[in-house]
């Protein structure tokens, strides 16, 4: 590897891996090992199909001077704006990944080829766009063999879709602790009986998991080469993929047709305070935006106001505790050129995606993904502040670690959003008021503007992180 | 035959491996079976079809 700065998740395949120039820009080499694939993946068409098609990311050939002795060829993929992870994902977020890695697998065997894998981690979203992202998990297909990745497939994507489909939304936090999906045996021991009434599921986790357990402790000859001598036909090969896409297409998030209709309704302020918080924060925004390319909308909602970023040509990450919201803001349409500057994600920002995975560093903490340019932060203090008990000063030293502009709404004790949070509680926030939030952020910040917005009793401000 | 498994790195499990055929087969025919059952019609009609006017085509292919 030399000196090449190898990303900490990239380190499982053979054939290649990813790594960051001297400049900061994310390349893939490909090793000698993985030259015949790859070469073929260009050759048969198929990743000009799928390139075309915007499901898997464009790349380009480049010469570099420092590669280590094993490289074939080094690759510049199009830039992710801002990687996210599975567990980050809404149910719908994570199901079209599904059906993303499902049709390029038919593509993909339409030309001869197959996925090695199935991992939840190829894929990442461009806004609302998921795209696959591993150029190297094609392999040549020799017709009769299985598909490895099947079973990881059914753990990434089946198991905890089909979890939540008869759970909560909030199953799919699992997967922040299970790197490796929900296990098919957790699967098959949390879901219910009924859910054996669907055939995919039936198939694609109980049977499957029967199987897994009966051979697990065979000897491994004897396993192994009773599997080899299974041929997979092309036929039967077809028939699992057709499967695995019906199975994810029927998964529907849990309460789909009660929780929906009536989820969200802004009964809080009146239209003339709703339209003058819009305008002043369309206006903060322009003052900043010559100077901001990535916006982190915290407390999203459904992404009503991070669409003022887009608008704005800001790359908007829209993120929210509550995965029904995002998942609302996921399925929302959007105009076509916002269709790709907003992505929705579940998080909540006092306990963010901390580092993962393999040494702490496979998959970054939301803070070492910042800093943000503008941190948007709207009716969101009064939910830290009384709803968790974190006192202003931490408030301020938490929005001082996500990004250099904060655009932060004031919701005071009298506002009915307020006063829902103290009616069950004793009122112990006696300095949680305008002055006590502006001393706080002082230690960190820049006023740049202040704003009470008409109409209701809310203020506005417009701020800049001073040197850290 | 499947010397790519030995040299695969992802570990793709026996259990999972043995029962794909299966699970394949059995969907393969839930999936695929109206389109291999006209893909088979046509197979038939185009072997034992040449010459015969559309009707008996359409009777061959019921009577199959």
């Amino acid at each position: 590897m030399g000196s090449l700065q190898q990303d900490a998740s990239s380190y499982r395949d053979p054939a290649g891996f990813v790594y960051k120039d001297a400049s900061g820009t994310v390349l893939r080499q490909v090793n000698q090992a993985g030259k015949n694939d790859y070469d073929l993946l260009m050759s048969s068409g198929l990743y000009k199909e799928l390139a075309d098609a915007g499901l898997l990311i464009p790349h380009k050939e480049i010469t570099v001077s420092k590669s280590s002795k094993d490289a074939y060829k080094t690759l510049q993929p199009e830039n992710i704006p801002f990687i996210t992870y599975p567990y980050e994902w809404s149910f719908s977020q994570l199901k079209d990944a599904a059906l993303l890695t499902l049709k390029i697998q038919e593509a993909a065997l339409r030309h001869g080829m197959i996925l090695k894998d199935a991992s939840a981690y190829n894929v990442q979203f461009i806004g609302k766009q998921p795209v696959f992202i591993d150029t190297l998990s094609f392999a040549q297909y020799t017709p009769g063999e299985p598909w490895e990745g099947y079973r990881q497939f059914c753990e990434h994507f089946i198991a905890p879709l089909a979890v939540a489909r008869y759970s909560t939304l909030e199953s799919l936090k699992f997967l922040r602790s299970n790197l490796e999906g929900v296990s098919l045996e957790l699967a098959a021991s949390l879901l219910p009986k009924r859910a054996r009434l669907n055939g995919g599921l039936l198939s694609h986790i109980f049977l499957h998991n029967a199987s897994q357990k009966r051979y697990q402790n065979v000897a491994s000859d004897k396993g192994v080469q009773a599997a080899t001598k299974r041929q997979v036909s092309k036929f039967a090969l077809d028939g699992l993929i057709g499967s695995l896409e019906n199975t994810t297409k029927r998964l529907k998030p849990p309460h789909y047709h009660t929780e929906w209709g009536d989820y969200y309704t802004f009964t809080n302020y009146s239209e003339e305070g709703f339209t003058e918080k819009r305008t002043i924060i369309g206006k903060m925004l322009d003052s900043v935006k010559s100077q901001a390319k990535i916006a982190w909308d915290m407390g999203a909602n459904n992404g009503e106001f991070s669409i003022l970023a887009a608008e704005r040509g800001l790359y908007t990450v829209a993120m929210d505790i509550d995965p029904l919201a995002v998942e609302r803001d996921y399925r929302m349409e959007a105009k076509e050129q916002h269709q790709r500057l907003m992505l929705p994600v579940v998080q909540d920002c006092v306990n963010p995606s901390p580092d993962n995975g393999l040494l702490g560093q496979e998959r970054q903490s939301l803070n070492k993904r910042g800093p943000a340019d503008v941190v948007m932060a709207l009716a969101l203090i009064h939910h830290l502040a009384i709803g968790r008990n974190i006192p202003l000063s931490k408030i301020a030293e938490m929005f001082a670690g996500f990004g250099k502009y904060l655009i932060i709404e004031f919701v005071p004790k009298g506002d009915s959003k307020v006063d829902i949070l103290l009616a069950s509680r004793k009122d112990i926030f006696t300095d949680y008021n305008e002055e006590q939030m502006e001393q706080a952020l002082s230690k960190h910040f820049k006023l740049l503007k202040k704003a009470p917005i008409k109409h209701t009793k809310r203020t506005l401000y417009l701020y800049e992180k001073t040197r850290a | 035959m499947f010397h790519s498994l030995y040299f695969a790195y992802l570990d793709p499990g026996t259990g999972s491996l043995l029962i794909q055929s299966l699970i394949g087969v059995i969907a393969g025919i839930f999936v695929f079976g109206r389109r291999s059952l006209t893909a088979l019609k046509f197979a038939l009609l185009r072997i034992f079809g040449k010459g015969k006017n559309d009707d008996t085509l359409k009777q061959d292919a019921s009577s199959k």
